[in-house]
């Protein structure tokens, strides 16, 4: 993104952290029962989370985890079967609960006939935005998301990614204090994404609170506070930052084989191993990379390669769900 | 009226009258009353009353599709596309919602009345002009109080169609529904009447006695808008009956979306 639009991401939002805003859900749960079938299936089971003022946390997660049904019980599109949620100390039921909340769903679908002004117009008079401010919040927020040129066209003629633009522009137009975002990267271009991360980034120096899902792992370790990982309604991990940092002064052993000694031991010294079909991933503190290595030679074990750890979220993730899997 | 309400209703609005089926129904009834004006000719007495009767009947009729193919899809793509989610990300309650759309849609009803009523009139003046002799007893007043019927009419159709959205999942049952509520509506009085008069007749048990008698308060009575043939004759209106036709539509509308949010609150929007 250039200058000039950091600039401005700065700049959009206006009202300041007004203090007693947060997010809480304590042991939600939601089954869905299929129409035909009478199956039930458990979306979301025992699902906690607390988020602080001025926080981003993401939810990361396979398919069919929950991370959507978690964000429509927040906004009160569904009702949780038990437990409680809480939205700026409002029940998610309570229209005022969403008064200083913007959201982004996923895959947004809007009025084919409407332009992207004639829409942004409407989400600020309905979350009733002072008739002056509307209009210049609109321009600086369709040029922020490269809409500006676009802004006057009818909405069906927009691509996927200008319509998550737009998306985007229609959850944040008021300036709310939280901000929901279900997979706001989703069929956006490379430039889009980052001028997401920016957006984003941008909110939380304005102390806005930020709870998003989002399948591009690099993005979500690189700006949230904090990460939940979610497999089968379940929260399994929640992941601070700095635990990712630690995280990343980890190495990353590739062996071509994985002995029943070699995975003892390893467990023994709490290092990750990862299995594939055609090699295993051991991750360990630097520190004991020459142990590590030792082992290896000991079992006997082909070293494929040594690497310092990328995407550690990636490596987390994928060990979770290995975990969850029956 | 609440600011938000009635941004919600001027996007329904918008959305609606500019849809392509707006203009192909509008062409349409157009082309009804521009044929009135060839077939009128071949008529050789009582030419004011075949004219207006053309022209109300393409008025109904353009007002009925826009009902059942405009308001339907209004309704129900909101639902199906998942529009509705970015729509009550704002803080709107359901009812609120719900009155929203119900206001767009009377006024791209009214909006769609008015242009075809327009239209009407010319039509209605270019016939006068060109047959004056048949116009003795042709009264304006009467054909706009016939055309105002029609809107309450509509717009207690547009309650029925907001009702049925909230109540299925599905646009095509909206649309059974709708049209099934216009046909029973226009026909629940004289089926009642019929029985009342043929009581000694017709031997009918007390349970469909039971099930008429219920479906003449349920279902609204929409031949108490059908004021074409008064019109057609010249015949004025009076003024206490507009009055307790409208009195009807306004409280049989609001009850249908009072009953349309108590359902819709409670539903759950996967």
């Amino acid at each position: 993104m250039c200058a000039d639009k950091r600039h401005m991401t700065a700049a959009f939002t206006g009202n300041s952290n007004k203090g007693f805003m947060h997010l809480d859900i304590q042991s939600v749960a939601k089954t869905f029962i299929t129409s035909f079938t009478r199956k039930k299936i458990q979306a979301v089971q025992d699902f906690s989370l607390s988020i602080d003022p001025g926080e981003i946390f993401g939810i990361v997660g396979p398919n069919g985890a929950g991370k959507s049904t978690v964000l429509k019980m927040l906004m009160g599109f569904i009702r949780p079967d038990k437990g409680k949620i809480s939205l700026l100390g409002k029940q998610p039921g309570d229209p005022e609960s969403r008064e200083h909340c913007g959201y982004l769903p996923e895959n947004p679908y809007f009025y084919d006939h409407l332009s992207a002004f004639e829409l942004l117009q409407f989400s600020a008079r309905a979350s009733d935005m002072p008739p002056h401010n509307i209009n210049p919040r609109i321009d600086q927020l369709l040029k922020l998301t490269g809409l500006d040129s676009a802004k006057n066209r009818r909405l069906r003629s927009y691509s996927k990614g200008m319509i998550q633009r737009a998306g985007i522009c229609f959850a944040l137009v008021h300036d709310p204090n939280i901000v929901v975002l279900d997979e706001p990267m989703s069929g956006l271009d490379p430039l889009g994404q980052q001028m997401v991360v920016d957006i984003i980034l941008d909110l939380k120096k304005r102390g806005k609170t930020v709870l998003f899902c989002s399948h591009i792992l690099s993005d979500v370790e690189r700006i949230c506070d904090r990460t939940g990982i979610m497999v089968h309604g379940r929260l399994r991990k929640i992941l601070q930052k700095n635990e990712l940092l630690d995280q990343g002064n980890s190495v990353r052993i590739v062996a071509d084989a994985l002995t029943p000694e070699l995975e003892r031991r390893c467990r023994e010294f709490g290092w990750s191993v990862l299995t594939k079909s055609t090699h295993v991933t051991i991750t360990c503190p630097r520190e004991h990379l020459s142990d590590a290595l030792t082992l290896c030679g000991e079992e006997k074990v082909r070293i494929i390669t040594v690497d310092n750890t990328v995407n550690t979220l990636e490596q987390i993730f994928l060990q979770t769900v290995k975990e969850t899997e029956p | 009226m609440n600011r938000r309400i009635w941004s919600l209703a001027v996007i329904t609005f918008k959305e609606g009258i500019r849809d392509r089926t707006l203009y192909g129904i509008g062409l349409f009834a157009l082309m009804i009353m521009g044929l009135s004006l060839v077939v009128t000719g071949f008529f050789l007495r009582e030419l004011h009353k075949v004219t207006v009767d053309i022209n109300i009947s393409a008025i109904t009729f353009g007002g009925l599709l826009i009902i059942f193919s405009l308001s339907v899809n209004l309704m129900s793509k909101d639902l199906d596309k998942r529009t509705i989610y970015s729509v009550l990300s704002k803080p709107f309650s359901r009812a609120q919602y719900l009155i929203g759309k119900f206001i767009g849609l009377v006024l791209l009803s009214l909006t769609a009345l008015c242009m075809l009523t327009l239209v009407s009139t010319l039509t209605i003046w270019a016939v006068k002009s060109q047959y004056p002799v048949y116009f003795k007893e042709f009264v304006w007043l009467s054909v706009f109080q016939a055309v105002f019927a029609e809107f309450l009419m509509f717009m207690v159709l547009n309650a029925v169609v907001i009702f049925f959205s909230t109540v299925t999942t599905s646009s095509f049952l909206t649309l059974l529904f709708t049209i099934s509520t216009y046909i029973v509506g226009q026909t629940v009085e004289e089926v009642v009447q019929f029985i009342q008069s043929q009581a000694q007749e017709i031997q009918l048990t007390t349970a469909v006695k039971t099930v008429i008698e219920m479906t003449q308060y349920i279902v609204p009575n929409l031949s108490v808008y059908d004021l074409k043939i008064r019109a057609a004759h010249g015949l004025s209106i009076p003024f206490s009956y507009l009055l307790s036709i409208t009195g009807y539509s306004l409280i049989y509308s609001a009850v249908l979306i009072l009953l349309a949010s108590i359902i819709f609150s409670r539903r759950e929007l996967t």
